[in-house]
């Protein structure tokens, strides 16, 4: 391969990264408006959340081929093969964020015209915060190839966790003092879930940017590992394991 | 043998005798091409003069150079003191050059890569012979907005490439709204009571009975109360604003709390708000006006019973620092949402109004309470979560020691701190 080429190879994984960053920018941002609108009560946001969702997946596809291609015309190696793998696992990652923030509108939608407890509206600003630091996190990792930092990122979200937790146990105090009805309730209850999933989905891409900068897979040592501390004295296992390390 | 020696000897002979020949001609030649003859002369001096020429030519061309390079860096350079971003591209879509604004945005990871986006989106259009503005909101936080425009470079109708231009509106569309709710809210907040009195004055005079009167001019008295005190507020306000006549004295904070506090404490009995204040003995002394500091610390205590629900309690205590003193005052009501905590202490700003409340204030004490701050070369500051009360800490500078000296409390930074119930002097908290 002519210097040329391989110089052109190395500014499309460049631009493919540029993208994924853009791509989770405009994610995220989804992320804070649906947050706006569903405390907000305003309907015409959520709506547009909603209509932009199209073109962030648009976006994710665009960049999906890119990569096809990368694959099919080069034959990266490597690290580089790991790069545009990883990337393209997280940008179906990032998509599902997309969509989680279109759920956080619906949500808003359906329970329109209830007036939120203070606490609640709190817990959610907060969560918002927290949710799209992860995404920030994750997307940090992923462009400065930061294993160490994609690693923490699992503890990181334990953060999120914690107000989703708090959350529905404010949700609860809520409703069994009557500020809350039950319809809104379960649409609160769900709205929370989503602001955690979208946390989940951050580890998610940590775990790809962990393949991606060491090629190790953390899901399935964390398998093997379950798996060996139920059969601690199988030496075939401990020798699979140390094969998969080695990898 | 010999007769061969000989050949080659005359041989050598007559190779020695044509050189010496050939060098007399050559000399010859030389002296007679170099020498005197006009015509030497002037070759001489046009071989000489084309090589002067040269090297001046060089020379200016190397100054030439040097010039515009000096003149591109100096362009550079205070392109990089621009505000303004910018982006140059050339006919192919190709970005040429950028400034350090410009950089920071378009190498930027999280909400400004929207930006960056945009600005290849516009030079693309741009690229087309389309002249385009667009705005970008960054919702997430530090929430943040951007104007984007980008136009053709032309050169008799030759496409030479586009450039696009980013500055930063936050700041500018804060202002802006800034201004237009505080002439909206100035409106409402003096035309509510005026159209209430008015009403209330008309069904008066058709109306009689001496009950319904009665009650009616209860009402109207609450609404004369109303304006009188946005009006007092008001005053304060353009007062404090025109700081000449700003008397410092050297103060003891404690006092000016216990003072607020005890101002406090009719109205949050009524609403049944515990208001809890524990001042360590020996504050170092701050100076300012006792009238302005109390109004400022009332002001904070008036805002936390107000947003605290029936049995709930606020907190004020006062602690100092090397430089500064702090008052701060908690207390456990709604909170105040993150996106509205920069906007409170503008005159007017209610966050009661998007929550559908309606606390009964002027809406103009946070802005009084900045005031004073400034004034007294201070800052009032909050932080909160929603729904989890909210804290305001009013920082102060300490008085200077020259001043410290005949202030009218001992100060000793360092003397242990003693819990006074300041209301009542037996700590014990006072309802």
């Amino acid at each position: 391969m002519t210097e040329q080429t391989r110089r052109g190879f190395h500014a499309d994984i460049e631009e493919i990264s540029e993208l994924v960053v853009r791509l989770a920018a405009r994610v995220g941002d989804s992320v804070a408006r649906a947050t706006d609108a569903l405390l907000n009560y305003d309907l015409a946001a959520a709506q547009r959340v909603i209509d932009d969702d199209g073109s962030i997946d648009v976006a994710a596809f665009e960049i999906e081929e890119q990569c096809q291609n990368l694959l099919a015309l080069q034959q990266p190696m490597a690290g580089d093969l790991r790069q545009i793998l990883a990337t393209m696992l997280i940008i179906g990652e990032l998509e599902r964020t997309g969509g989680l923030a279109c759920n956080i509108c619906k949500g808003a939608r359906r329970m329109f015209r209830t007036e939120l407890p203070p606490r609640l509206r709190g817990l959610i600003a907060e969560m918002n915060e927290e949710a799209i630091r992860l995404i920030r996190l994750s997307v940090d990792s992923y462009s400065e190839h930061d294993s160490a930092l994609a690693g923490a990122l699992d503890d990181i979200d334990d953060r999120l966790d914690n107000l989703h937790r708090s959350f529905i146990q404010s949700l609860l105090e809520a409703s069994r003092s009557h500020d809350l009805e039950v319809q809104p309730a379960v649409q609160l209850a769900l709205i929370a879930r989503y602001y955690e999933r979208i946390g989940d989905h951050a580890v998610n891409i940590s775990d790809r940017v962990r393949y991606m900068v060491s090629g190790e897979m953390p899901w399935r040592e964390e398998q093997l590992g379950a798996r060996l501390e139920e059969l601690p004295t199988d030496p075939a296992d401990v020798s699979l394991n140390g094969e998969t390390k080695t990898d | 043998m010999t007769a061969m020696l000989g050949a080659l000897a005359a041989l050598l002979m007559l190779a020695v005798a044509v050189l010496v020949t050939e060098r007399i001609r050559l000399r010859r030649w030389l002296r007679r091409s170099t020498a005197a003859t006009p015509r030497g002369t002037e070759r001489r001096s046009a071989v000489r003069q084309t090589v002067t020429e040269a090297r001046r030519r060089a020379e200016t061309a190397e100054t030439a150079r040097r010039d515009a390079e000096v003149a591109r860096q100096r362009i550079a350079s205070s392109l990089d003191a621009l505000w303004t971003g910018l982006v140059l591209c050339d006919a192919s879509g190709q970005i040429v050059a950028r400034n350090t604004a410009a950089d920071s945005v378009l190498r930027a990871r999280h909400g400004e890569a929207l930006v960056a986006g945009m600005i290849e989106e516009l030079l693309e259009r741009a690229r087309n012979g389309e002249e385009v503005t667009s705005s970008v909101e960054l919702h997430a936080e530090p929430r943040k907005s951007y104007e984007v425009r980008a136009c053709p470079l032309l050169n008799d109708g030759e496409m030479l490439g586009a450039v696009a231009l980013v500055r930063d509106t936050t700041e500018s569309q804060r202002v802006e709204s800034v201004r237009k709710d505080f002439v909206a809210n100035v409106s409402h907040e003096l035309k509510t009571p005026i159209g209430a009195l008015s009403l209330l004055a008309d069904t008066l005079s058709s109306d009689p009975d001496p009950q319904v009167a009665r009650q009616l001019v209860e009402r109207m008295q609450f609404e004369i109360q109303r304006v009188a005190d946005t009006i007092e507020d008001l005053l304060t306000l353009s007062l404090l604003e025109d700081d000449s006549g700003h008397v410092a004295a050297p103060l003891d904070i404690g006092k000016v709390i216990a003072a607020a506090v005890d101002r406090i404490t009719e109205s949050a009995e009524q609403r049944r708000v515990q208001v809890v204040a524990s001042i360590p003995g020996g504050l170092a002394p701050v100076s300012g006006s006792r009238r302005h500091l109390e109004s400022a610390v009332f002001n904070l205590l008036d805002n936390a019973v107000k947003f605290s629900e029936p049995g709930g309690r606020v907190d004020v205590t006062a602690s100092a620092g090397a430089q500064h003193s702090t008052v701060s005052v908690s207390d456990q009501g709604i909170g105040i949402p993150a996106a509205e905590q920069s906007r409170i202490f503008e005159r007017f700003y209610r966050v009661d109004r998007a929550r559908g409340r309606n606390t009964g204030g002027t809406g103009l004490g946070l802005s009084i309470v900045r005031h004073v701050a400034l004034n007294h070369g201070g800052e009032v500051s909050v932080t909160s979560r929603e729904g989890f009360g909210a804290e305001f800490r009013l920082t102060l500078p300490r008085d200077s020691p020259a001043a410290a000296t005949n202030a009218d409390a001992p100060a000793s930074p360092a003397a242990p701190p003693q819990h006074a119930g300041l209301a009542a002097d037996d700590g014990q908290p006072r309802r």
